[in-house]
């Protein structure tokens, strides 16, 4: 009997193993390969919808919203552009968009877009817990999309729940690095957490990947305000500008910028560029109080005041914390009545939302020891003022400066109070996180005042 | 039966695999790809840290240095190496790229151009190079010892060693294979430290296994290592797994060094020691001289080469958190193949002998050579350059005269060490078979020629033993070599065949194919493989088949090597020549001897002959016996009464020639002589003759004539022997009548022989013969036959004497001198012729 080698024996089964290995791996390459992500038949429509959604991602609403309408418009039956649209505007034209939606054959959808669409539209109907659900189930699925994991992370986000969002946003980022949105608002969180230096590593990340975008330049714009880096932050919010003139958010942080930096005329002029901008209109209030604080600037208190009263917080008052505490400054009982009525209407609604209050509450917390300041009740001022300081942060916005303003009200409440050791250490504090803040005489002079009017 | 599975072909699989993964590390580092000029930390688990920054490359310009982090490239993102490969490997050479890195400062944009890819930085070059060596050295002891556990588990180790230093200590290169690689390099790194173990308890054989050796310390921790071996390459892989688990339950970071955590480094080091303490007990305990000091010598480099791997990659990374020496680490490492190599090379450890060609040596001392005054070339034009010497028209002649000079005299000073280095043993070796061919050559003596060999070819060559046997009367016989060879053997004419067309020494397995059409060399194989023969070649010179040799295995498990075997067919071909005149000596001394004898029986054969012959009154009588060869069977005799009368003639033609013959020709005379003293009568004399005769032996028998005569009446008796010619008086021939029953005496138990007589006349002459008259041959074949006996009786005179003379001259005319086929006998009796009588007149 002939023997057959038994290494020749071993060397066939490694060989078709690795055969049969190569062979599995192909057809599941090719497979996956061939798996379409949108429903269309019009390749035009799908690089529409594409660029929709990369301009989606960079916070460009108005473009996105364009590129979604003209996916709609080359394809009548692709229900993903139709689902965005709809949840980027409101009234009749969400109406006309749903409607279309649901005269669409949905069956057909991959799905992804079975969860944008049910997703949107659960979003859309302001229903919670179908949207979670829809959330849930398809990450259970498809655990590494990343529309799927940052609509997650937004929604967090949305709640302020910066406990959840921000090991959110790292998985997403882990995952996909690029995902500029995570990007930003990791920056945010990490400068609300007072990590600054992380957050400028995040926002210049985003800058990096997305250099032809005004929002990172604003980002970064805001942090370098916070930090008293002014001329960074200048440069920074004039580059958002040049890139997008348009971009009306970069003119409110220019003028942020303006104030803490004490240049009046810069300001006045911001607030200028802002209202004549066509596509910010709806920052027409906002304008009008960069317009005041410039006058306060200029030490036109009662003009700014007046201004602010008549001009700027006619009908629905906004809240606005300098307003506030001009009010008290000057004495108009009147409008700080009006302004704590909004607040209160404001945490009301507040309330009704499923959100982390305590920014708010800490907020209410820094008008009242304003207030008990302005009064003469000093110790009962130190502790609001020193609550406030507790759930305060650095988010951004108006909200990156208040907790500095706030911590210099707490010292010159403590020095009144006679706690000078206590007021140097919250000096110190502010100086550690922005070293030009207390060379602003505005502010400094209204802490001031504020105690010197309480004076018992 | 119990089979186990052979894992050879298996590991050479999995070997191949590994190689062509290590090869595929190294080639991709030579690909053309853009290239930052950045390694990059292959430890650090979520950033891309750079390790090392290839000076002069763009990430070098661009300002990017060791310990700076890339979080960006080409406005992307980056999260992991693989992911940096394919942002980079859109981009072609020469493109500037912009980095976004990390440094003390904080996040920094900066232009990199992309170059060629270089291969990694010297500590990795030099880490592939000593892994590659690591898994030749480790193949070439699989190739020379495929079934032996030590090589194979040796194989395994290389194997590891070339994947951890190849793969897993290579630098992340921006390339889409670096996950991979470093991947199978960790793997690699979990079971290295059970083979380096697991090798070290079985080299070069584990003495605790040998019932016999002498008393081992801790025998029972190896003997149940044996079954635990299992468990202890299972336990690198679940520390590894533990420490993960531990770590990420409590919350923690795992400490990397090289990939592997830092528990998994100490497991190594206490493998390492572990492996080590069982090699230094295997070497102390090896009964072989040569392989204890081999042993000793790979102890010792492995101490040498793994005491600072494991200083600098284990303590250093551990307490000093640092891995900057570890080039420091891996650079002693190459004792470790080294010490191998050359103790395979000098010792010949796991019994592999390794035989170095000298063209081979002679190629690399001359490359050597060549290069050294290449260099030396080179330091020259360096230190001269911009001198009068360098640009002198003179100076390349003189450089060239230099070289030719010193070229031939350096190589050979070169060669010669190297040379006894190398082939000290085999030079030994050739030397005492020079030595022995030359002892053997001089000697004519059958004994001293085969003592020599059988004595000295062990001893040269290690072998158990050898045995010799000689060609006798057509089969084998054993001259020297242990009782336990056969006597004789019967060798089959394919291996007689084979061996001829060969002209070499062959192993029994060389030999085995011609099993296959020849069951005979089937079982003469399985004879030669029981006795324990391994290496058979024959003895022939130009003129005869002399014999066969054979050699035992050699100790150890080497075979012989092909040198060894040509080197012992130069020395068997010198034997064969003093084996041929040695037996040529012997056998004329015993032809010599055996004239000699025959010599003496002829004379005394011819003694037993009668001087002259006696007959009745009136008769007369003449014979001759000329015997074929020295002695003869022939004979005549006079038969005589116990006074001493003649009682009658007798002529005999014994069966047989030569020796035998003689000797039943002097039994048959001596019997006839003694049974004639008291049984004179012929038919008698015959019947007794025949049972005395055929007593000796079946085909022992005596042809037998017998003449008397009374008065003019002759009496004969004829048993086997031709009929006797009578010539009358007148020249008649004719026939004497025979008897009925005249079967040779000793043919037959029973014979009975008659006795008849015939007149014979005055000038009457009666002519008995053997039949080696009538069948003398004349050289063309033809035979003398008795019609010309016939005519010679005729023309002879009626003269006993004259007729045989005749007869005789008539024979040897016919037969024209060619030698004698037969004995020749002829008896010739006749009476007187009257006398005439005379006229009175």
């Amino acid at each position: 009997m002939i023997r057959r080698p038994r290494h020749l024996v071993l060397l066939a089964v490694v060989v078709v193993l690795a055969a049969t290995a190569a062979a599995v791996g192909a057809v599941v390459f090719y497979l996956r390969g061939e798996r379409a992500e949108w429903t269309s038949s019009s390749p035009a429509a799908v690089k529409e919808l594409e660029a929709g959604l990369e301009d989606f991602r960079k916070l460009y609403h108005d473009d996105a919203f364009r590129h979604f309408a003209r996916a709609a418009e080359l394809d009548e039956e692709f229900a993903v552009p139709r689902v965005m649209m709809a949840s980027m505007v409101g009234g009749e034209r969400r109406e006309r968009f749903l409607a279309e939606l649901a005269a669409l054959d949905l069956g057909r959808l991959t799905a992804r877009e079975r969860f944008l669409v049910d997703y949107y539209r659960a979003e859309i109907a302001n229903d919670e817990a179908a949207a979670e659900a829809l959330l849930a189930d398809y990450l259970g699925e498809e655990p590494e999309d990343a529309w799927g994991m940052a609509e997650r992370c937004q929604r967090a986000w949305r709640r302020q729940d910066w406990d959840f969002a921000e090991p959110c946003y790292e998985e997403l980022i882990a995952a996909h690095p690029n995902w500029v949105g995570a990007q930003n608002n990791l920056g945010y969180i990490a400068m609300a957490r007072g990590r600054f230096s992380e957050a400028e590593d995040h926002l210049r990340t985003y800058r990096f990947i997305a250099p032809d975008q005004a929002n990172p330049y604003d980002s970064l714009g805001e942090l370098l305000t916070l930090l008293g880096r002014y001329e960074e932050a200048e440069e920074s919010l004039e580059r958002a500008l040049e890139i997008k003139p348009d971009f009306c958010a970069s003119y409110v942080s220019l003028g942020r910028l303006y104030f803490y930096w004490n240049r009046p005329e810069d300001l006045r002029r911001v607030a200028a560029d802002l209202a004549a901008t066509e596509a910010c209109q709806r920052y027409a209030t906002t304008a009008c109080r960069l317009d005041a604080y410039a006058l306060a600037l200029d030490g036109e208190l009662d003009g700014a005041r007046r201004q602010l009263a008549d001009e700027c917080l006619g009908g629905e008052v906004a809240i606005d914390v300098m307003a506030y505490r001009l009010a008290l400054d000057r004495g108009d009982e009147e409008l700080v009545r009006r302004l704590e009525a909004a607040f209160t209407t404001h945490l009301e609604k507040l309330a009704k939302q499923p959100m982390d209050h305590s920014f708010a509450e800490a907020l209410r917390d820094h008008l009242h020891g304003v207030r008990a300041l302005y009064q003469g009740r000093r110790r009962e001022a130190v502790a609001l003022l020193d609550s406030a300081d507790r759930g305060l942060d650095y988010r951004g916005g108006d909200a990156a400066g208040l907790k500095l303003t706030n911590r210099l009200f707490l010292a010159f409440a403590l020095r009144a109070a006679g706690d000078d050791t206590a007021a140097e250490a919250v000096l110190h504090k502010i100086a550690a996180v922005n070293p030009r803040y207390l060379e602003s005489p505005f502010l400094v002079d209204m802490a001031q005042r504020a105690v010197s009017r309480g004076r018992p | 039966m119990e089979t186990r599975l052979n894992p050879t072909p298996l590991l050479l699989v999995l070997g191949l695999v590994a190689f062509g993964i290590a090869g595929l590390s190294v080639f991709d580092m030579f690909l053309p790809r853009p290239y930052a000029g950045v390694f990059l930390q292959t430890d650090a688990a979520q950033a891309l840290v750079v390790a090392h920054v290839v000076p002069g490359s763009g990430a070098d310009r661009a300002g990017i240095r060791r310990g700076d982090v890339i979080a960006g490239i080409a406005r992307e993102a980056v999260r992991d190496v693989g992911h940096a490969s394919q942002v980079i490997n859109r981009h072609r050479i020469g493109d500037e790229v912009l980095y976004l890195v990390r440094k003390p400062g904080g996040l920094e944009e900066t232009r990199v151009r992309l170059g060629r890819r270089k291969f990694g930085d010297g500590t990795y070059l030099y880490s592939s190079l000593l892994g590659f060596s690591f898994f030749f050295v480790g193949l070439f002891v699989l190739v020379r010892q495929p079934s032996l556990r030590a090589s194979q588990v040796f194989f395994g180790l290389c194997t590891l060693f070339l994947l951890v230093l190849v793969c897993r200590m290579r630098p992340a290169s921006f390339s889409g294979v670096d996950g991979p690689i470093l991947g199978v390099g960790t793997v690699a790194f979990l079971f290295l430290p059970p083979a380096f173990l697991h090798f070290f308890l079985i080299f070069p054989r584990p003495a605790w296994l040998d019932a016999a050796a002498k008393p081992v310390p801790w025998r029972w921790l190896a003997l149940g290592w044996r079954r635990a071996w299992p468990l202890l390459y299972l336990v690198p892989a679940l520390l590894f797994l533990l420490t993960f688990w531990v770590t990420a339950a409590t919350g923690g970071e795992v400490e990397l060094v090289n990939g592997v955590p830092t528990s998994h480094w100490w497991l190594l080091a206490a493998y390492m020691v572990l492996g080590l303490g069982g090699l230094w007990v295997n070497a102390r305990h090896l009964e072989d001289t040569r392989e204890r000091r081999g042993a000793a010598l790979v102890l010792a480099g492995s101490i040498f080469g793994l005491l600072p791997f494991l200083v600098f990659s284990v303590a250093f990374a551990t307490f000093q958190y640092s891995q900057g020496f570890f080039f420091f680490a891996i650079l002693p490492l190459v004792l470790v193949p080294v010490t191998f190599t050359y103790a395979i090379v000098r010792f010949q450890l796991l019994d592999i002998r390794v035989i170095l060609r000298r063209s081979l040596l002679y190629t690399v001392t001359t490359a050597f050579v060549t290069g050294l005054y290449a260099g030396a070339i080179a330091t020259f034009n360096a230190v001269f350059r911009g001198t009068s010497l360098a640009t002198s028209g003179y100076f390349p002649i003189i450089l060239a005269l230099a070289i030719v000079l010193l070229f031939e005299p350096l190589r050979r000073r070169l060669q010669e060490p190297i040379d006894r280095f190398f082939f000290a043993g085999r030079s030994r070796l050739q030397r005492a078979m020079v030595e022995l061919g030359e002892a053997v050559a001089g000697q004519a003596d059958l004994e001293t020629v085969v003592r020599e060999l059988v004595e000295e070819l062990p001893r040269l060559l290690d072998v158990g033993f050898a045995a010799l046997y000689l060609a006798r009367g057509g089969r084998l016989q054993r001259e020297a070599g242990p009782e336990s060879l056969p006597e004789t053997l019967e060798l089959p004419e394919a291996v007689r065949r084979h061996l001829g067309r060969h002209r070499r020494l062959l192993r029994t397995d060389q030999l085995a194919p011609l099993a296959l059409s020849e069951p005979e060399v089937g079982d003469f194989l399985a004879r030669l493989d029981a006795a324990g023969i391994e290496v058979l070649g024959d003895l022939r010179s130009r003129r005869r088949y002399l014999g066969l040799v054979m050699l035992a295995a050699k100790s150890g498990q080497m075979p012989l090597e092909p040198e060894e075997l040509d080197l012992l067919r130069g020395l068997l071909d010198q034997a064969a020549l003093a084996l041929e005149t040695s037996l040529l000596v012997e056998e004329r001394t015993q032809k010599a001897e055996l004239e000699r004898e025959m010599e003496i029986a002829a004379t005394i054969q011819a003694r037993l002959l009668p001087d002259s012959l006696r007959f009745a009154d009136g008769w007369q009588v003449a014979a001759v016996c000329r015997p074929a060869r020295i002695v003869g069977g022939d004979f005549f005799a006079q038969l005589t009464s116990p006074a001493g009368e003649p009682t009658a003639v007798i002529f005999g033609d014994v069966s047989g020639k030569s020796v035998s013959g003689a000797l039943m020709m002097m039994a048959a005379h001596e019997a006839l002589h003694a049974l004639a003293l008291t049984h004179p009568l012929p038919g008698e004399l015959f019947t007794l003759a025949n049972r005395r005769v055929y007593a000796l032996g079946r085909r022992n028998f005596v042809a037998l004539g017998y003449f008397w005569a009374e008065g003019e009446r002759l009496r004969y008796a004829i048993a086997g022997q031709p009929p006797p010619m009578v010539r009358r008086a007148d020249g008649r021939v004719e026939e004497l009548a025979l008897p009925d029953h005249r079967i040779p005496v000793g043919a037959l138990p029973d014979g009975r022989y008659d006795t008849l007589e015939a007149r014979i006349s005055p000038g009457d002459l009666v002519v008995g013969y053997s039949d080696g008259v009538t069948d003398a041959r004349a050289p063309s074949g033809e035979t003398f036959d008795t019609d010309r006996l016939r005519e010679v009786i005729a023309a002879s005179p009626a003269d006993p004497d004259a007729v045989v003379a005749n007869i005789l001259e008539a024979v040897d005319v016919f037969t024209r001198g060619a030698s004698q086929y037969d004995d020749l006998t002829l008896v010739a009796v006749g009476r007187s012729p009257v006398p005439p009588v005379e006229s009175p007149a």
